[in-house]
């Protein structure tokens, strides 16, 4: 058995609840997991439809965003510009 | 040894992608690049940093709507780089009582860590994520940062 961190494990336990209500025994983690598998690969367009709005971000992506903000050098920027209320300067303000 | 689990991005970093005269700009250009190889996982943000950059970069560029479209494309246009996490309510009173303890007793005598900030730790904590990239030293006992590797050190 290999471990892999997951990143949303509430995501897990609330399906883990769920299906505890639904089959009315409590299936393990390692089985809901093993179901999403096989799911996954049941529905494999979907699959790849979910995964590629997931931004990914490639080095020629990373130089076209310094390539845009380096056009806007004559643009004014001001780091001490100040908000017009007294909260806003504090929270912003440092 | 290289992670693979994630970086949350803070507000500084996408400050210093917004414009050139920004005073992190050519750090964050060059984590920038760093990132974009690959061997830090994916990237990740929050709707509460959404909150602070976009106010920040309409003030310091006097609602300069150049600069604002640069910053529209770096959250949810073509040029998009991170998953924007949702700070719910459920996380609300967690971050409360770490704002509160992190305020009044590790803090009592310093400047205080904004609520924002102990919600980024919050969300980190939640979905795993170990790194950050940010310029600000409040998150080095929460977090680990992404540094730009220098010849001198």
């Amino acid at each position: 058995m290999s471990i892999v961190k997951i990143r949303n494990k509430k995501a897990l336990e609330q399906l883990q609840a769920k299906l505890t209500l639904r089959l009315g025994r409590k299936a393990t983690q390692i089985e809901i997991l093993d179901y999403c598998l096989i799911l996954a690969n049941n529905n494999f367009e979907k699959l790849v439809e979910l995964v590629s709005n997931m931004p990914i971000l490639s080095l020629e992506k990373s130089e076209q965003i310094i390539k845009a903000r380096n056009k806007l050098k004559n643009v004014i920027y001001n780091e001490e510009a100040s908000f017009g209320s007294r909260d806003d300067k504090d929270i912003y303000n440092e | 040894m290289v992670r693979t689990m994630g970086v949350f991005l803070d507000t500084g970093f996408y400050l210093g992608l917004c414009h050139p005269k920004d005073q992190h700009a050519q750090e964050s250009e060059k984590i920038l690049k760093m990132l974009s190889m690959g061997e830090h996982g994916l990237l990740y943000s929050s709707n509460l940093i959404i909150s602070e950059v976009t106010t920040l970069t309409a003030v310091r560029s006097n609602n300069n709507v150049n600069v604002l479209n640069q910053l529209e494309n770096l959250i949810w246009g073509k040029q998009k780089i991170a998953t924007i996490l949702h700070f719910e309510s459920y996380l609300e009173s967690e971050t409360w009582e770490l704002f509160k303890k992190i305020n009044t007793i590790d803090l009592k005598d310093s400047r205080p860590m904004s609520f924002v900030d102990v919600s980024s730790i919050v969300l980190c904590q939640h979905h795993q994520i170990d790194q950050i990239v940010s310029f600000d030293p409040h998150f080095d006992r929460f977090l680990e940062k992404i540094k730009i590797l220098r010849i001198t050190e």
